[in-house]
């Protein structure tokens, strides 16, 4: 796997927000990135990837069913080719939301955190059915909060360690197929920045964290993803990467 | 002579077996009245009735954690013919639990299975006795495992919903400090009937697990297991939240 204008991507939760963010980095580090996500404007963020060079597309689609995803995946990849690289950086609005755990109901309970489970294992499915074969790599973007927990957070929390147990299985499953699974968690303030939710940080945050500031998507988060499609990424499977400025130090 | 649990009310899904039968003799014999609370009235008659031959108290509640009435209704039985709620014990797993299965092949199906018992039921439970545990400031506890902390090349799916039920802890911990309830995990190590059967099948099997344990045995789910869920639910839990107690005789020391 080469670096730069050989390297494809596909990255879910593309089109808007965070996902967004993530793509215009791998664009940045010189990868071609397909977008796939649910909303609408993911053939506006293909264009504005093109202009910074990249071979790219859009693609709409909830990725709410493994059909709905391998069918995306497929779409994408007679776009602009079979991706080398497969981001999970999609992440609902309802996730974003803080609520205490009692006050949801049970369709807010699913859409803060069985949705956002669902769709990470969709998107594996068919991140693994368009990577067999001559293998590839995997990267689920998903935040700091899965170690950390957080009071009226914990329904995507909850979802957010599912995810990171999923991908160490998978990692031990796929491996023998040359397909490395990895986490790469940014701190959810991150997130929640890239997707327009304005929890700005205060002192005693940064105080916290030893760079002694936050972290953005495009500039931090997104070259760490590209650097795992790299030969430097080849021996490294069933990781979490944590990209929080040191906030993090525990294991 | 007082004993740990005496006078405390608490619920423990899936006790009809194992793990759940285990901590449920136990903390009856620390003195607490325990709702034993399996999905099959048939698993949860016996270890009622084996919690009153020595003269301890257990009641049969039958819940289908799935089921968010079937939860409320155990909490409401529990405050109805025992007065309050000191702890929730959410250790029911679904039945599918031990199909091997890769996650390439497997469907949403056998995955809402394990979602729907370990993730919404936790949820189910946290939400029905959230009231009654504030009035008690009282305990919550789930279960977990290594499959969570490490995942697992044969069972996934059963690895996603332990990770998923540790950070459900931790989470809750911190969202219910204030209220002055505790919330932890514990991952046991111990003989189920499951184990059991893999051991007639395959006598081997039993001395090769025990060699990798420290201590060199096989847990017991009353005395080892139940013990443990004693303390973390006495006075000796106190002071304890937001953690995994692995009880394990020294197998997994990823933590």
């Amino acid at each position: 796997m080469s670096h730069g204008a050989d390297c494809t991507a596909i990255v879910t939760g593309g089109g808007s927000g965070f996902g967004r963010e993530i793509a215009l980095g791998l664009a940045d580090a010189g990868l071609n990135v397909a977008v796939i996500g649910e909303s609408a404007a993911e053939s506006d963020t293909a264009a504005e990837l093109e202009s910074l060079g990249a071979r790219s597309a859009g693609i709409t689609s909830a990725l709410d069913s493994r059909a709905s995803a391998v069918a995306a995946f497929s779409a994408a990849t007679d776009a602009i080719g079979r991706p080398d690289l497969v981001v999970h950086a999609s992440v609902g609005a309802a996730a974003l939301a803080p609520c205490a755990l009692h006050e949801l109901d049970d369709s807010g309970f699913d859409a803060a955190c069985e949705l956002e489970i669902r769709r990470a294992l969709f998107c594996l499915q068919a991140a693994h059915d368009t990577l067999r074969g001559d293998g590839g790599r995997i990267v689920l973007v998903t935040p700091t909060l899965a170690l950390m927990g957080a009071a009226h957070r914990v329904a995507f929390s909850t979802a957010c360690e599912a995810q990171r147990s999923l991908v160490k299985s998978a990692a031990r499953q796929w491996g023998t197929l040359g397909i490395t699974v990895n986490i790469v968690a940014p701190a959810l303030d991150t997130v929640l920045r890239a997707e327009h939710r304005d929890e700005s940080a205060d002192s005693h945050i940064l105080a916290d964290i030893p760079l002694g500031h936050t972290g953005e998507a495009r500039a931090d988060v997104a070259p760490v993803v590209a650097l795992l499609a790299q030969p430097a990424g080849r021996f490294v499977t069933g990781q979490t990467l944590r990209i929080d400025g040191g906030s993090w130090l525990a294991g | 002579m007082k004993r740990p649990l005496d006078g405390r009310v608490g619920i423990i899904t899936g006790a009809g077996a194992g793990v759940g039968r285990g901590m449920a003799v136990a903390c009856a014999r620390a003195g607490a009245s325990v709702v034993i609370a399996p999905r099959r009235a048939e698993n949860g008659r016996a270890v009622v009735e084996e919690i009153a031959a020595g003269g301890d108290t257990a009641l049969l509640c039958v819940c289908d954690v799935t089921q968010r009435a079937d939860v409320e209704g155990c909490v409401a039985e529990a405050i109805g013919r025992l007065g309050h709620l000191d702890f929730f014990v959410h250790n029911a797993t679904s039945n599918r639990s031990p199909e091997v299965h890769r996650v390439e092949d497997a469907d949403a199906d056998l995955w809402d299975e394990h979602a729907a018992v370990s993730i919404r039921g936790s949820y189910y439970a946290a939400a029905a006795a959230f009231e009654p545990l504030r009035a008690s400031r009282g305990r919550f506890v789930v279960m977990t495992s290594p499959a969570g902390i490490e995942g697992s090349a044969t069972l996934p799916f059963y690895g996603m919903v332990k990770a998923a039920q540790r950070t459900f802890a931790k989470s809750l911990a911190q969202e219910w400090g204030p209220h002055g309830i505790n919330v932890n995990a514990i991952s046991p190590l111990a003989l189920t009937p499951a184990l059991d059967r893999a051991f007639e099948e395959n006598p081997e099997l039993e001395e090769r697990l025990a060699a990798m344990i420290p201590l060199g045995r096989i847990g017991d789910p009353e005395t080892d297991i139940g013990a443990a869920a004693v303390a973390l639910l006495g006075d000796a839990g106190r002071y304890v939240t937001a953690q995994t107690w692995v009880v394990d005789g020294g197998r997994f020391t990823g933590l």
